[in-house]
């Protein structure tokens, strides 16, 4: 038989041991929530409505770069709404220093990039961008945003944060001058 | 194998579900959640995701069930389904935060060659707690299985435990079918160290 250790204490686990036990292994893991309802929502017809509520009121002559700046900036200004309202932690003063000095950099690292998206906003605002997907590049980029910003309220201690907020703030800008940049140099 | 009078009444309930018809839906649904859920929750090795991607994958069944046609069985053809997007999930996860944190990740996102980490410590406690030895070690087994590194882990699961051959996992992977073997016995070495690793 194929063993694969010769360890002294107790038995040595065989391939076939492994494959046998691998047969064994249940497919019937339940989730920890109820899924239904978000399916549910999703499948049905009247929500669709809900879901295109935000393009379907834009007017036509609105190019998607201006909605999906516009959309960027909502983002920031509502996170920098809910770290107004971010309640003082006074039992731990450590952790209160490192969450009051993360806040902060946040603060500040969205109002830079929301003065810089919207410098971007009047230099393209007549100008369609060129790529297919940049909309979807930059959809990612927002949930990636909204993802460290929750980490860095969560660990403030960690500096690495501030960083990777800057590497994302960097990309969202650089999607937005590159599918309208190109245009400006054709014309 | 199927019985008849179930493949007749699941016919019907695809039939419906076809048509349109929600609450024959949420019967499927009932029926394959939890098939469903261990595929994907053991291709994504997280729970919180896993729920994420089961959500997706019934809402896509709702929008392509029209596309069965009946050629396969129905859950071989929602298997690939829950497969593909669960894959696509992963890809699609790993290649935003790849390109972000480029600079902040080390070793291509995945674990070392060793898998026998935190979740067999967690499971070592349930050795003194008296459950059936069987049940414990097939637990300890999911565990480690979750822990694998990302490439082994899925081509693991899919080989080992769905049944997929190597030829469509690599397929489904974009990876050489050398590849997806290589990745197969890479797994297998790592879980059987971990396993003895926990027994000693």
């Amino acid at each position: 038989m194929n063993k694969i250790t010769d360890r002294s204490k107790g038995s040595a686990l065989s391939m076939s041991d492994l494959d046998e036990r691998v047969t064994q292994l249940g497919h019937e893991g339940m989730p920890n929530r109820d899924l239904w309802p978000g399916i549910e929502q999703a499948i049905n017809p009247r929500d669709e409505v809900k879901e295109s509520w935000f393009t379907a009121r834009l007017p036509r002559f609105v190019p998607a770069s201006i909605a999906m700046t516009a959309l960027s900036i909502t983002t920031t200004a509502a996170v920098l709404i809910i770290l107004n309202f971010i309640p003082r932690q006074t039992e731990q003063p450590q952790n209160t220093v490192y969450q009051y000095e993360m806040e902060n950099a946040i603060r500040a690292l969205e109002r830079s990039y929301q003065s810089e998206t919207q410098q971007m906003l009047v230099r393209y605002q007549s100008r369609p961008a060129l790529t297919d997907n940049w909309q979807q590049q930059l959809q990612d980029l927002h949930e990636a945003r909204q993802t460290v910003i929750s980490a860095m309220l969560e660990s403030p201690e960690n500096m690495q944060f501030i960083r990777m907020l800057k590497n994302i703030h960097q990309q969202e800008l650089m999607i937005i001058e590159r599918s309208h940049e190109r245009e400006l140099d054709s014309i | 194998m199927i019985s008849e009078a179930l493949y007749r009444e699941e016919a019907a309930l695809i039939l419906a579900c076809q048509q349109g018809d929600q609450r024959a839906f949420k019967v499927l649904y009932d029926k394959y959640l939890a098939r469903t859920y261990s595929l994907v929750r053991r291709l994504a090795a997280d729970e919180g995701e896993a729920e994420e991607i089961t959500q997706e994958v019934f809402i896509r069944l709702w929008r392509k069930i029209g596309d069965f046609n009946g050629e396969s069985q129905f859950s071989t053809w929602l298997h690939r389904l829950a497969s593909t997007v669960a894959l696509n999930h992963i890809r699609k996860r790993k290649s935003w935060w790849r390109r972000l944190v480029s600079d902040f990740v080390t070793t291509d996102g995945e674990y070392s060659d060793s898998v026998a980490t935190s979740s067999v410590v967690t499971n070592t406690a349930a050795h003194a707690s008296g459950q059936p030895v069987e049940a414990r070690e097939l637990e300890d087994l999911d565990s480690l299985i979750c822990k694998l590194p990302e490439q082994a882990r899925l081509v693991f699961v899919l080989f080992a435990v769905e049944g997929y051959r190597h030829g469509e996992i690599a397929k489904l992977l974009g990876i050489a079918l050398g590849s997806s073997k290589a990745q197969y016995f890479r797994a297998r070495k790592l879980l059987a160290e971990g396993l003895n690793e926990q027994n000693n």
